[in-house]
This record gives structure tokens, C-alpha cells and sequence, in this order.
């Protein structure tokens, strides 16, 4: 039981620093899903009708592939968690069945089965302001009986993250653009930024350039960060010239 | 099949899940310190707290407090950090201090005020001072005083729920949806409470003008050894060993104004 606390107090201590979402995702795994055996975890931000990822640690890629927005419609147990307002848990057995089995070829479960065998899956909202406002997943490496101060402590650590990711100094956007979730993609002027990041281009300079202020720049590429799954601005802009987003954004 | 597990039982841990689920709904902070004493601070016997929020930098300024007398309310709502208390070290120093009540009494508070606080710390039955710092985004933004009934056990478990709230009071206290500005007056329209008795005020006053002791008890019609006694209070309140350094400490801190 102190472990649990202590894993709270390392959560707590990571997100009182407004870190990176990715950052976040780790304190998870390494603060109170250490306990578990947590190998991997992922914070989600809703925008119905989505779950947009917004931070992850410990997937490998293949694993994260279908993570980055998920349809709040679709049967899988964020979205149950997210408009239950509870922490749904998948034992080992059932997710091989239900999720990872063969009427769903190729989909993330199968590659996280062959990784983590033996482990449950959790998935439980985040609570702020009496409010779900998003979800979260952990993904364990063994097997847990879970008990009711298990899910107590999963509690805690929906409203701390909750607490967190209202927060304005989270840098998560409490007001989504519709085109962010919409497309897969960046919006049009996340691709000039990026385009000019490209050019080496400051934050200063790109917000004298397009007239707007710095902080929208900043927000932006960072946003775009986000969407792209880099952490820092230069993968982004690789990132999206990769993808052939900067066409025509960059002069 | 999915599973899900209903309400858990009482335990001492639970106490600090539910106090943040709570937290998470920014209830006003006098509501937040009552849950602080009723909820993971219960089995560690708390009597009475502040929560204080830094102010312009300079000063702490009460936001809420649980179980003090008025005439402390009065006294302890704002805090200089330049003063040599706990709270203020907490905050200069962003770390955890914990006292026994006896020694804190001796040590900070006897010289402001000996009766007062001897009576108090007494009506509350106090064994352990705590001052933790609230910590956002990586700064000290305020500080905690506990005052327990029975003596803080400074073990692991202790320290980590210590540092459990100084993060998620933090986090509280920054969220815009947290009613901590409204209710934190402006600094300029509040006294500094803390304060000496008027007839302190006057003899720090007039030693400050440069007034023997003799010249001070003949001014003011009284013995020269009590005109010693107030300076000597007012000297070891504001960590000074001079008249003249209490004086302009005193000054410098608007308590002769």
C-alpha cells in the first residue's frame, strides 16, 4: 500500500510540472503502474465523437498504430471506459478472445498479445470537474487481482490526471478545431508553420510573418507534435515534408 | 467480459484517492481543508491548518483555515517571507518542516506572543507543527501548516503523503476553475496581522528615533525595565540583536506605518 502512494506521489510530482503528455504517459507506468507491472500507457483527450491520443510510453509502433484518434463509437474498452465513467479491466484471457482474436486481423491487441502474453488491460476515464474528459490505457505485463483499492488508486489517477490535462499550463488545447479531428492530418495553417520550421525559422519569426501571436505558434507546433508523434519540432517538420503535407505551405 | 469493481472498503489509504477525486471537483479552499482534516490527514490526528498562497512575492497570504481561534486567523492570514517562520522558510526553501509543537512555540512564536499562543497551542491539545510547500509547475507557490494532536511520524509513508499534497494542492490551486483569486483580497487593502501590541509599536518607534531607554519610560510613563522587555520582544520577533535593526525591520515591513 505504500508503493501505491508513493507511485501516486511520483505522478502527481511529474504532472505539477506541466510536463510533455508523453512524459505523463510514463509517469503512469513508472509511478502507480509500477506496481502492476505496467509496460505501456497512453493518455487520450475526448473530442467527441473521438478519443484523440494525446501522450503514450512504452508502445512500439506497430502496437500504437489505430491509437491516435478512435471512433467513441467503436467497441473497444476506452470508449467504454470513457462513456461509463469507470475503469473497465480486460483480463489476459478475455482480450486475446474478444480483441486480439481473428475476426480482427492486424489490429493493435494482436501485437501488444504477443508482447505482453499474460498481462491485463486496463482502461479508465479521467475524471476533471465532475466530468469524463478523456481516458486512459495501461497495459500490464502480468496478470492482477484486482481489488477495490486497486481501483481506488486507478480513481486517484483519473481525477490527478483530470486535474492536469484542464490545466491550462498542460498545453493541452481545451478547444479543438474541427478540422484537427476531422482529418488525420494538420490544418492548413499547422502546415505553414511547419513549413517555415522547416526553413530553420523561429517562433518569433514565423509569428511576425503570419501575424499571429507567439504563443498561437508555439501552441500549434506543438499541437502538430502531437498529432505527428515526435517530440521536437524538427521530427515535425520532417514529419509532415515526409508525408507531403508541406507542399505549397513552405514559400 | 469486462470487470468492474464497485466502492472500495475503508482503509487508510483510501483516504487520499477519494480526497483527490474531490480536489478534482475545485470545491472552494476552506471546503478543500476541512476534507484534508476529515479525509488523509484524520488518522494522522490534524487539529488546525492554513493553506496560503504566495502573494506579489513577497507575502503569504491565508486562503483558508480550519480549526484556529479568530484572534490567529487575524494573526497568521498574512505572512512576510522575510520573517523568520517555518512557513516562510518552507516557501524560500521549497522543502517540508516539520516541529514539535513545544519547541515551535519557543523557538518562532514566544516573542510575538506568549500568552496567546501558549493558550491556543494548548486549547488545540498541539503536539507537531508542519509546513509543506504547494508546488506548481515546478515552483513553490504557497505553503501548508498542519498542526496535529499527536507527533508527525516522519517516516516514508508520511513524507510521501506530504509530498502527495504539496503536488495536488498545486495543481488545485493553478486550475482556473479553483476559486483561490476571489477570494484572496489584495494585498494593499489588508493589514500584516502578525503584529506587536500597540505599546510594542510605540517604544520600537521611538528607539527608532534614537531615544535611550530612560528618555523612552519617562515619554511614555512607564518603568524602564518594561520598556527593555517590549524591545527585547520586538528584537527577538524580528531576529535582530540591535534596537536599531528592529527598528528598520519593523519599518521595512510596514509594521510601523
Amino acid at each position: 500500500m505504500e508503493q501505491s502512494l508513493a507511485g501516486l506521489a511520483h505522478l502527481l510530482e511529474v504532472l505539477g510540472s506541466s510536463p510533455h503528455p508523453d512524459v505523463a504517459a510514463r509517469a503512469i507506468v513508472e509511478g502507480p503502474g509500477a506496481p502492476y507491472g505496467a509496460e505501456c500507457a497512453a493518455v487520450l483527450w475526448a473530442r467527441p465523437p473521438h478519443l484523440l491520443i494525446v501522450g503514450s510510453h512504452g508502445y512500439r509502433p506497430e502496437e500504437a498504430s489505430g491509437l491516435p484518434t478512435i471512433n467513441l463509437a467503436a467497441d473497444y474498452p476506452l470508449c467504454q471506459a470513457y462513456l461509463e465513467g469507470a475503469a473497465i479491466i480486460v483480463p489476459h484471457d478475455v482480450s486475446a478472445d474478444d480483441y486480439a482474436g481473428l475476426a480482427r486481423p492486424g489490429s493493435r491487441w494482436q501485437h501488444l498479445r504477443r508482447r505482453l502474453p499474460d498481462g491485463d488491460m486496463v482502461s479508465a476515464p479521467i475524471h476533471s470537474h465532475g466530468h469524463a474528459v478523456g481516458a486512459f490505457s495501461l497495459n500490464l505485463s502480468r496478470q492482477h487481482t484486482w481489488t477495490s483499492v486497486d481501483i481506488a488508486i486507478l480513481d486517484a489517477v483519473s481525477h490527478v490526471l483530470g486535474m492536469w490535462m484542464t490545466n491550462p499550463d498542460s498545453g493541452i488545447p481545451l478547444e479543438a478545431e474541427e478540422s484537427m479531428v476531422e482529418s488525420d492530418v494538420l490544418t492548413p495553417r499547422q502546415r505553414l508553420i511547419l513549413g517555415l520550421v522547416a526553413e530553420g525559422r523561429t517562433n518569433l519569426s514565423i509569428s511576425h510573418t503570419l501575424g499571429i501571436s507567439m504563443s498561437t505558434v508555439k501552441q500549434e507546433v506543438s499541437r502538430a507534435m502531437d498529432l505527428l508523434e515526435v517530440a521536437d519540432r524538427r521530427a515535425a517538420a520532417e514529419r509532415a515534408a515526409d508525408l507531403g503535407l508541406l507542399t505549397g505551405g513552405s514559400g | 467480459m469486462t470487470m468492474t469493481v464497485a466502492a472500495a472498503p475503508k482503509s487508510r489509504l483510501r483516504a487520499l484517492p477519494q480526497f483527490v477525486r474531490y480536489a478534482s471537483t475545485y470545491p472552494d479552499p476552506p471546503a478543500l481543508l476541512r476534507a484534508l482534516r476529515a479525509g488523509p490527514l484524520a488518522h494522522r490526528h490534524m487539529v488546525a491548518g492554513f493553506l496560503w498562497l504566495v502573494s506579489d512575492g513577497t507575502h503569504l497570504v491565508s486562503i483558508a483555515q480550519v480549526g484556529w481561534k479568530r484572534e490567529m486567523v487575524e494573526r497568521y492570514s498574512i505572512i512576510p517571507l522575510e520573517l523568520d517562520l517555518p512557513a516562510a522558510h518552507t516557501v524560500l526553501d521549497d522543502r517540508v518542516t516539520i516541529d514539535r509543537a513545544d519547541s515551535f512555540g519557543e523557538v518562532y512564536l514566544s516573542a510575538l506572543d506568549e500568552s496567546l499562543l501558549g493558550e491556543t497551542f494548548e486549547d488545540l491539545d498541539a503536539a507537531s507543527v508542519i509546513a509543506a510547500p504547494v508546488r506548481h509547475a515546478g515552483m513553490c507557490i504557497g505553503a501548508l501548516g498542519l498542526v496535529t494532536s499527536a507527533p508527525w511520524e516522519d517516516d516514508e509513508d508520511g513524507r510521501s503523503l506530504l509530498d502527495c499534497l504539496s503536488h495536488l494542492l498545486g495543481l488545485w490551486a493553478a486550475h482556473p476553475s479553483t476559486t483561490t483569486l476571489d477570494s484572496q483580497a489584495p494585498l494593499a487593502q489588508r493589514e500584516w496581522s502578525l503584529a506587536f501590541t500597540p505599546r510594542q509599536k510605540q517604544v520600537l518607534g521611538l528607539a527608532g528615533e534614537g531615544l535611550s531607554n530612560t528618555d523612552i519610560a519617562r515619554r511614555l510613563v512607564i518603568s524602564t525595565s518594561s520598556v527593555k522587555q517590549d524591545l527585547q520582544h520586538t528584537m527577538r520577533a524580528l531576529r535582530t540583536h540591535s534596537r536599531q535593526g528592529a527598528y528598520e525591520r519593523a519599518k521595512d515591513i510596514g509594521l510601523l506605518s
